[in-house]
């Protein structure tokens, strides 16, 4: 069969060639300017390089047999087969191709930012992280579906009265309440040091954090940071630790917790108050959960949403009357603004309880 | 020309009445279409960040499938496939769904790997049961499930069990009922005419055997590898960009506290759920975290059906099927996936609160 240059298939060569290679150095640039991680979990990032690579290989295949092409030089052993421009009309495939194009031009053109309160909002923050554990111990199905009627209109109420039976509504630090607990917090920490040298620091451990085997990491961690002058909640463990400190929630009202996070609010945690907190990812920004603290601070309006702060403050808990869940709140007593994480999200801790 | 007239604007018409139904049941006025369709800023950076991540996150799993594809194209023929695959329809439904095991490719990456398989003669409802049960019935979705759910350690197993039962389920009804063929053969549009899959005409059976009996020229071979996986890229991806988008869009505008709203009753609950999973369109190992969140607010038999409809039928895989089936088979697999995952979610349900 006498055989002539096809450009078409020229053509369709080179432009699937640059998409492709375009995507994939979209993966590097944003790999080098470091934001993958804005998009991918470090875990996961591996695959998209690994696809980035791929896309470069088939790129440079596709470059090579245009190429072929121009100089006149067929594939021999399938003849017309094997490749030939895709069929259909042109402006299907401008269609088709121009889906790829916008896209990625608008990736590389706009800036990268990270979700903030906005999306909390949206998703629901995220305040009682210990429920999938606590659901085991009572709430099983039927109650729990009286919980789902979920009226953040009708809340302001409820949520005023809760705020309203506390006793300490003053700055913190001058309340006596707030002074005695943190009095007997310390006492509390010197004891556990002491049962921590002592050899019964197991049978101390199971008076302090009762637990069952399936809870044991979290309750060793709870002994843990229950030695602690100031939990620190860490970047590491940050789910980990509010999972651990909302679970054994009585034992730690009164602590002193330090935590970091960005501010969020919504009408249904109340006045005077907002959640400080982070998003959790576990595969790609997609997934990401809002997991944070209620936070009551007297400046409180100083303070905008998405400012990024570390709060030190004494433990309390009061009731979120969005589902009516016993949650922690954080009692300020001193905030730092800083500048938002390096990292926005945070990660499961693949190392807890190993 | 005028038949893609008309499926564009039967796709629009169908995009309207999602949003006016959205708005019905959340109680809304048109006059919240304008709240919408004012963006602000942060919406935009939302957008954008959540369609990046889909793509990025889905793009190497895609890519992996698109290879296995060609590869299967051209180094397995026709007759092999027949041999291989069980004679018993339960049996062949039954080893479909524990492929899952051996192969955990989650979703995007496992259409292109069927339609390849549908178009060299296998069978219609095992490419299902394989389709639906692949992204559960696997090792790295039990493990995610199971760390998820520390404690209720049973939802892992329960997750599996009923992932594979309603692949089975769906799997065995389709051989039953299923009699004319589903796969979309031509594109709409003007005709090619001679070979039946319009949108790649060389992509015949023929061919796979030219190839497969070919000895030479191992870099024309490559090539060809690539020129195969170049057009399965563009096949599949446009429907994974159109997915990423719009699951932009939703999770952007659709806030989860509006949907919990709606529920009421367990029924209401289990159907609430499996809406939700439908519309987030996450991948079967990060989607447990989510309904992990969930515990206490549902009860487990809705976060059960949330965590097997999700992976099975979503947003993004329903352009990703609408790429390979009939539209009318598409929306009669939803139906089947949906009645049963209901009725197995609900018996799961009404088990656990008996026994767990």
């Amino acid at each position: 069969m006498p055989h002539s240059t096809d450009y078409r298939l020229i053509a369709h060569s080179l432009v699937r060639a640059v998409i492709l290679a375009g995507i994939a150095f979209y993966i590097v640039h944003l790999h080098n300017i470091g934001h993958l991680q804005l998009y991918i979990a470090p875990r996961m990032a591996i695959y998209t390089k690994l696809a980035a690579a791929g896309l470069y290989l088939i790129a440079a295949s596709l470059f090579y047999q245009a190429l072929r092409e121009w100089n006149g030089q067929h594939a021999h052993e399938c003849d017309e087969q094997c490749s030939h421009a895709p069929a259909g009309p042109w402006h299907r495939h401008l269609a088709v191709y121009s889906m790829f194009v916008i896209p990625l031009a608008v990736f590389f053109l706009s800036p990268d930012t990270t979700i903030g309160s906005a999306m909390a909002s949206q998703k629901g923050i995220n305040l009682n992280s210990a429920s999938a554990l606590k659901s085991k111990a009572g709430a099983a199905d039927a109650p729990a579906v009286q919980n789902t009627v979920l009226a953040p209109t009708a809340s302001p109420d409820a949520s005023g009265k809760a705020a309203a039976s506390e006793p300490n509504r003053e700055i913190p630090g001058q309340n006596p309440a707030s002074d005695n607990s943190a009095a007997t917090a310390d006492s509390a920490t010197d004891s556990a040091k002491s049962a921590a040298s002592s050899d019964s620091a197991d049978s101390e451990l199971d008076k302090l954090f009762p637990h069952d085997s399936l809870m044991e990491p979290y309750a060793k961690y709870a002994f843990k940071l229950y030695r602690q002058p100031v939990i620190e909640v860490k970047e590491k463990s940050y789910i980990e630790t509010l999972t651990t400190l909302d679970f054994f929630l009585d034992r730690f009202i009164g602590r002193k917790i330090s935590l970091s996070g960005f501010v969020y609010r919504d009408k249904t945690i109340g006045d005077g108050r907002f959640v400080l907190g982070r998003f959790a990812v576990q595969c790609c920004t997609a997934d990401a959960l809002p997991y944070g603290i209620i936070v009551e601070y007297v400046d409180e309006k100083l303070y905008k949403n998405d400012d990024w702060m570390t709060i030190t403050g004494t433990l309390e808990k009061t009731v979120y009357a969005a589902t009516g869940a016993e949650v922690m709140l954080l009692k300020a007593d001193k905030s730092v603004k800083i500048k938002p994480a390096k990292d926005p999200y945070v990660y499961p801790d693949f190392d807890f309880g190993i | 020309m005028s038949s893609l007239v008309y499926r564009w604007t039967l796709n629009s018409a169908t995009i309207g009445c999602l949003i006016l139904l959205y708005l019905i049941f959340t109680g809304q006025g048109i006059g919240s279409l304008a709240r919408i369709t004012h963006v602000d800023r942060s919406q935009w950076q939302a957008i954008k960040t959540i369609f990046v991540s889909i793509f990025l996150e889905a793009l190497p799993f895609m890519l992996l499938g698109v290879l296995v594809s060609a590869l299967l194209n051209l180094f397995v023929s026709e007759a092999a496939l027949t041999r291989w695959l069980p004679r018993n329809p339960v049996l062949g439904v039954l080893c479909a769904c524990l492929l899952g095991i051996l192969l955990p490719v989650c979703e995007c990456g496992m259409i292109p790997i069927v339609r390849r398989l549908l178009r060299k003669g296998m069978p219609v409802y095992i490419g299902i049961a394989y389709i639906l049960a692949a992204p559960i019935v696997n090792p790295v979705t039990y493990f995610a499930t199971y760390a998820a759910f520390r404690t209720m350690t049973d939802m892992a197993l329960y997750r599996t069990l009923m992932g594979f039962a309603v692949a089975v389920a769906v799997g065995i009804t389709l051989y039953l009922f299923q009699r004319a063929n589903p796969i979309r053969t031509s594109a709409p549009g003007p005709a090619t005419g001679v070979v039946p899959s319009g949108h790649q005409p060389h992509h015949t059976h023929t061919h796979a055997h030219t190839h497969s009996h070919d000895a030479s020229g191992g870099s024309s071979r490559l090539l060809s590898l690539a020129t195969h996986d170049a057009d399965e890229f563009f096949e599949m991806g446009k429907f994974l960009m159109l997915g990423a988008l719009l699951t932009a869009l939703i999770q952007t505008f659709v806030s989860r506290g509006e949907l919990l709203e709606l529920s009421g009753g367990v029924l209401g609950s289990h159907l609430l759920m499996m809406g939700f999973a439908y519309l987030i369109s996450l991948c079967s190992t990060s989607d447990a975290f989510v309904a992990a969140s969930f515990t206490g607010l549902f009860p487990k038999g809705a976060l059960l059906a949330f965590l097997v409809y999700g992976p099975m039928i979503d947003f993004k895989n329903t352009l990703m099927l609408l790429s390979v089936f009939k539209s009318r088979f598409v929306v009669r697999l939803i139906v089947l996936v949906t009645l049963f995952v209901l009725v197995f979610s609900w018996l799961a349900g009404y088990w656990t609160s008996r026994h767990g």
